[in-house]
């Protein structure tokens, strides 16, 4: 997003036109996100009730949140139990199922490609789970198990806290081959077929090999751009949760980090405690992003 | 074919010689003939068939003065008429006659609505005391109402005049109140003296005179045209006249007025004109109102020349799947012929010109002058079968309920239950219904409906119970899919009722002209979809009012409601606060949280219907009410408690608009099969419960905390202590009320989620309690129960003098002025004017009258409330609770008292921990919170 380096003047006058045809783009994304950004840094340092003008309480806030909030932990608590459940294992769903569908005659991909994405894209198709997993003694889950004679009474699915959160992961992985799924198979079509038959002379035994030498390496920038994505959605969960356990869930069991954020902005009107925390939570993700991105650069050809 | 039809079963019923009534009398009475709901067990076409066809012959005679009355009945003059008058609801009167001979007669009423609240007449009608049949239970008298004509808004679209009502003399035979029969009802009067008794349960009706007539023949189109003007040649001039169905000379109910079609650039508006991309247009009328059958729509036109003219209409029925919307047309007062009787619109996506007499269009004639042409909703031929659909309903319930008294609601698949031998003649009655239910299938498929339609309903169940009855074994495994599969039905038969129509204009045009197009063509069509496109970027339509007065304040009123109800408040203010006050109001519909409108400064002066007051207030954004002058009055419109919620430290910021609180609902029938009466105290209601489980039946008591607050508050403890800065629930009273509140699920085992229709209607939970609208849905909904159940006041407490404390739980919301308004005395007449009880119930009135009975509006103001349409008996129960009804106080930190009293709950009923320790646990939490929130808002 930065412009190049010294004698400024004469290089955009040399590429007008190019930056004119980034205008658009760059104005919308300075007010609506990194302005938005920096607005919350900002209020993070203050107590804002959205009302009333924003008082400086310096690192209170901080303070408060590392050292007087015992919500915030079971929020990471599950946040962390959500991203490295869902986060990895989606992230190598979506690896294999575009690497399987990949092996597929076109006709038949194209069928799977929208079967796989389907969920993703239908947005928020994902409360059909609250009537599978309905407390109701009709709900269908508990009447299959009723009919098999498995259990007596209805099961409270969703207000049972031991199992709140593993349905919640397992909506969140149904509904989750989404946009990396797509750049996977996007990206698996783009490799040029003579690296294969290259591989072939050098000697690749088998098709792991294939994956492991060929197809991964040339995949870097997808693999990344997935990482991203994958990272973001696994941290920044909350939809699903609400829609199915509600907000707050019983005894806060699928209480994620962003729900805590919304809860002390609009609920408890402490928009500059939310900020603090979401400022946390950005600098959290974009370390993880970081993290992720050193370790694809060094296997693959990023 | 009917008559014919419930012989056969009568036949059935008795080669089978089954035990019970046979279908064809009202089967209910087997279960609930002690109940005192059903009073008459006769149907009409019983009472037709049990007499000889005797006809009387050109009798006509008029009573005017009734021999005796009662109530509040007297007679005086009105308008220039001696006439006797019934005002209040249970007056009533008798009148004799003398007829000639034995036989079959029509009854007329002359008569005058008089002003009242409630939007209709009715009456039950004997004939020597007793009520000839069900039908006869309760009719109907229509009253009519006339708007003046469309207006226009400041955007320039159309918008609704008010309608006022006509008070004027009109004659009319009495039909069905569902008008399933075409011709008037038959009564049977013997020769000499018969007393004639008319008990009206809705009134204020002046009536002159009655009259009794013998039945006449009708006449079909062949005798019509052969009785008018014999020369074929004579026919009407080259240009139609064309009668915009939006402008009507009068309808019988409030709610049909002028609709918006943007979907046809064909639809002609009130001008004759083309419909129009950019602006609403009122162009039709009825759209999903003008279903009800009885509704009537009256038109006036003029003829210029005497001649054969043809008749059509431009209409849409889309919403009655696969059958069709019936009509009965009246020519001058009168059907003309019996095929006018029933003109039968089918299914169709778009408009559709509809002919009289189909593609050989029927030519009437006219002379030339004025007439009046009125259409009528009327059941038609479906509506016969609904009475029969119904009662297999209430008999499929019975057995459904009959069968988990034996099984309980989730059998045990490996265990054989012997049904056949615990349930009597359980094979026979289900084969008795499938059949029945075929046959009625097969009739209606014969009187045109399309197959395919939603009527895989009815195959459904004949496939189930002709399963079970082969294999009784299985039932247990598939109950419930029986379940579903008769509520699908009872759905199903509750459309059957409908008779929707959305009219665009009537035509009168010379006869032999040729059919006119009833819809655009592609590329026309396009055209205007596109130039709707492009209108759409202009004008805003969020906002619906807006300035018409110069120099006067304007007050910006937001309305968190959805957009009928806002069109109606928009309605209201233009029609009434307008004119009254000369203030200008910009009435706009806002969805959005106050709070962000607040922070961007773009707040309006007055919000109605908004939520989180409290929190508002405690941040300074709200402004205090009980300063301002008028408000001591204003109080005095709510119950005590009504303020509650809408109270911080002492001031009061809001005025309450719509309260709901909790009512108990109960079964009539089963309670009283198991011979129990309703539950007075929560003691009642455990020993109630017990009955009900020993039958395998259960109880709904809603797992929310505010059955916890209605024991709370009934054992006088209060939620918080006084000065709001921890909860009260450290207090024994609290922890009692808690746990009683848990053992619900625990030691009773009730179900913690459940649907009230599905198992209301199907007898498994005769006993539940929630919020009173729920009354509606279930009126609505539940048709085939109706008059099985009664709402009344939840479990009380004896309190320490032995006075029963009833005290319900309620919720609402208010209306509210924002601390940034300039003008707050214009804002609180105005808001003071909203939550009068004249206009809180004109617009409950309009919103019912709009959405349907099933929307029936909850004010909070106290005389509003009694104005709703209930009936006597529910409106003094309801007006009764409201006034021993309480709120749950909020707090700045309430948000977390709700959750954590659930996650108390849930503790102890998931996780078994005891309720004492589970509540005391969270309670610290609470109280924790309640202390941050204060330091933060600088109290103490």
């Amino acid at each position: 997003m930065k412009s190049d380096k010294k004698p400024i003047g004469k290089q955009i006058a040399s590429n007008k036109t190019l930056y004119l045809m980034m205008v658009p783009f760059t104005v919308l994304f300075f007010t609506f996100t990194v302005f938005s950004v920096v607005i919350a840094i900002v209020l993070g340092f203050t107590d804002y009730n959205l009302i009333e003008a924003p008082q400086f309480v310096g690192f209170s806030n901080y303070v408060r949140m590392f050292l007087d909030d015992d919500l915030l932990l079971i929020a990471v608590k599950n946040t962390l139990i959500f991203a490295i459940v869902t986060g990895p294992i989606s992230y190598f769903l979506c690896l294999f199922f575009a690497w399987m569908i990949n092996e597929f005659p076109r006709f038949i991909r194209m069928i799977l490609t929208f079967v796989f994405y389907a969920p993703s894209i239908s947005g928020s198709i994902y409360i059909v789970w609250t009537y599978i997993f309905s407390s109701d003694s009709y709900g269908f889950i508990n009447t299959v198990l009723m009919n098999l004679g498995l259990i007596a009474d209805p099961v409270q699915w969703l207000s049972d806290t031991r199992y709140i959160l593993p349905i919640v992961i397992l909506v969140q992985l149904w509904s989750s081959l989404g946009t990396s799924f797509l750049a996977f198979i996007a990206g698996l079509q783009g490799i040029d077929a003579a690296l294969y038959e290259a591989g072939a002379m050098d000697g690749i035994k088998n098709r792991f090999q294939e994956l492991r030498y060929i197809t991964l390496p040339a995949m870097g920038p997808q693999l990344m751009f997935a990482a991203v994505m994958q990272i973001g959605a696994a941290f920044s969960v909350s939809a699903i949760c609400v829609a199915l356990a509600g907000n707050p869930s019983v005894d806060y069991a699928a209480y994620t980090i962003v729900m805590h954020i919304g809860d002390y902005a609009t609920t408890r009107y402490e928009m500059g405690y939310a900020c603090a925390l979401s400022t946390v939570l950005f600098a959290v993700m974009f370390l993880t992003n970081e993290l992720v991105g050193k370790f694809l650069r060094k296997h693959t050809n990023l | 074919m009917r008559r014919f039809l419930a012989g056969c079963i009568g036949l059935i019923m008795m080669v089978s010689q089954l035990p019970f009534a046979t279908l064809a009398e009202t089967p209910a009475v087997t279960d609930a003939a002690e109940t005192e709901n059903i009073s008459s067990v006769v149907k009409y076409t019983d009472y037709i068939s049990g007499y000889d066809a005797a006809q009387s012959e050109g009798f006509e005679q008029s009573v005017y003065q009734p021999s005796q009355y009662f109530g509040d009945a007297s007679v005086t003059t009105v308008s220039g008429v001696e006439a006797t008058v019934f005002y209040a609801d249970e007056s009533g009167a008798v009148y004799t006659v003398l007829v000639p001979k034995d036989g079959w007669y029509h009854i007329a009423v002359n008569y005058c609505p008089l002003e009242s609240k409630s939007s209709e007449i009715q009456f039950s009608f004997k004939i020597n005391g007793c009520v000839p049949y069900d039908e006869a239970e309760n009719l109907t008298l229509n009253r009519f109402y006339r708007d003046s004509g469309i207006g226009f808004d400041f955007n320039g679209n159309d918008i609704r005049t008010a309608k006022s009502e006509i008070f004027d003399w009109n004659y009319t035979p009495l039909y069905d109140s569902f008008r399933i029969y075409s011709e008037p009802l038959l009564f049977h009067l013997q020769q000499g003296e018969n007393q004639i008794g008319l008990d009206f349960t809705y009134a204020a009706v002046a009536i002159e005179y009655v009259s009794v007539y013998s039945a006449s023949k009708s006449i079909g189109y062949r005798e019509y045209t052969a009785s008018v003007e014999s020369n074929p040649d004579l026919v009407g001039p080259d240009d139609a006249v064309i009668i915009q169905a939006e402008t009507p000379d009068y309808t019988t109910s409030k709610a049909l007025y002028p609709t918006y079609d943007r979907q046809s650039s064909m639809t002609l508006s009130e001008d004759n004109t083309e419909n129009s991309p950019r602006f609403l247009k009122l162009n039709t009328i009825g759209q999903s109102t003008w279903k009800q059958p009885g509704q009537t729509i009256s038109y006036r036109f003029t003829l210029e020349k005497d001649g054969f003219y043809q008749i059509g209409i431009r209409a849409k029925q889309n919403e009655a799947r696969g059958i069709f919307s019936t009509r009965r047309v009246r020519i001058d007062g009168e059907v003309p012929f019996d095929e006018l009787s029933n003109l039968q619109v089918p299914f169709g996506n778009g408009w559709q010109i509809v002919m009289l007499g189909g593609d050989t269009p029927y030519s009437f004639w006219f002379s030339a002058g004025e007439h009046t042409i009125e259409l009528e909703a009327v059941s038609g031929i479906l509506g016969e079968y609904t009475n029969e659909l119904e009662d297999i309903v209430a008999l499929l319930n019975n057995l459904y309920r009959e069968i988990i008294m034996v099984t309980g609601t989730s059998p045990d698949t490996y265990r054989d239950y012997k049904l056949e031998r615990q349930i009597p003649d359980l094979q026979e009655r289900m084969t008795g219904y499938s059949s029945f239910l075929q046959n009625i299938k097969d009739d209606i498929l014969e009187n045109g409906v399309q197959k395919g339609s939603d009527m895989v309903v009815i195959d459904q169940l004949v496939r189930l119970l002709d399963s079970f009855a082969e294999k009784p074994r299985t039932i247990p495994d598939r109950l419930s899919n029986f379940q579903d599969a008769i509520s699908s039905f009872s759905s199903w038969i509750l459309s059957l009722k409908e008779q929707p129509l959305e009219m665009d204009y009537i035509f009168i045009e010379k006869f032999g002209s040729e059919i006119r197009d009833a819809n655009a063509g592609i590329i026309a069509s396009v055209v205007f979809r596109i130039k709707m496109f492009l209108a759409s970027f202009m004008g805003d339509y969020y906002e619906m009012s807006s300035e018409e007065y110069e120099d006067s304040p304007t007050l910006k009123v937001w309305v968190n409601l959805g957009r009928d109800q806002t069109q109606v408040i928009s309605d209201l203010i233009n029609n009434e606060f307008k004119p009254q006050y000369k203030v200008n109001v910009e009435l706009s519909l806002v969805k959005q949280s106050l709070v962000t409108a607040i922070a961007a400064d773009r707040q309006p002066d007055v919000s109605l219907y908004a939520g989180d007051i409290v929190n508002l207030a405690a941040r300074n954004a709200l402004l205090a009410l009980d300063g301002i002058e008028g408000f001591g009055e204003t109080k005095t419109w709510f119950s005590e408690n009504a303020f509650l919620p809408y109270t911080y430290n002492g001031s009061v910021y809001g005025i309450p608009l719509e309260q709901n609180f909790l009512m108990m609902f109960y079964r009539v029938d089963i309670f009283s099969e198991l011979g129990i009466t309703p539950p007075a105290t929560w003691e009642e209601l455990c020993a109630v419960i017990t009955t009900l489980q020993k039958n395998k039946l259960t109880a709904g008591i809603p797992a929310s905390a505010s059955i916890f607050e209605a024991l709370l508050f009934q054992s006088g403890c209060s939620f918080y202590n006084e000065d709001y800065s921890a909860t009260a629930f450290d207090d024994e009273r609290a922890v009692a009320a808690f746990t009683k509140w848990t053992e619900f699920y625990t030691k009773y085992r009730l179900p913690q989620s459940y649907s009230v229709l599905v198992r209301f209607r199907s007898g498994e939970m005769p006993l539940f309690i929630d919020n009173y609208t729920t009354y509606n849905t279930l009126a609505v909904g539940a048709p085939e129960i109706s008059g099985l159940w009664k709402m009344t006041a939840i479990p009380g407490t004896y309190d320490g003098d032995g006075r029963l404390d009833n005290t319900t739980v309620s919720g609402g919301s208010a209306g509210v002025i924002l601390k940034s308004c300039k003008d707050t005395e214009t804002a609180f007449s105005f808001l003071r004017w909203f939550a009068s009880a004249d206009v809180q119930a004109q617009y409950g009135i309009n919103i019912e009258n709009i959405l349907g009975s099933g929307s029936r509006y909850d004010p909070a103001n106290l005389e509003a409330l009694s104005q709703m349409n209930w009936s006597a008996e529910n409106a003094e129960i309801l007006t009764a609770q409201i006034r021993q009804s309480s709120f749950e106080p909020v707090i700045p930190a309430s948000y977390y008292v709700g959750r954590n009293l659930n996650n108390a709950y849930r503790a102890v009923t998931i996780k078994g921990q005891t309720p004492r320790e589970a509540l005391y646990s969270y309670n610290v939490d609470i109280n924790a919170e309640i202390q941050r929130k204060r330091a933060e808002l600088g109290i103490d």
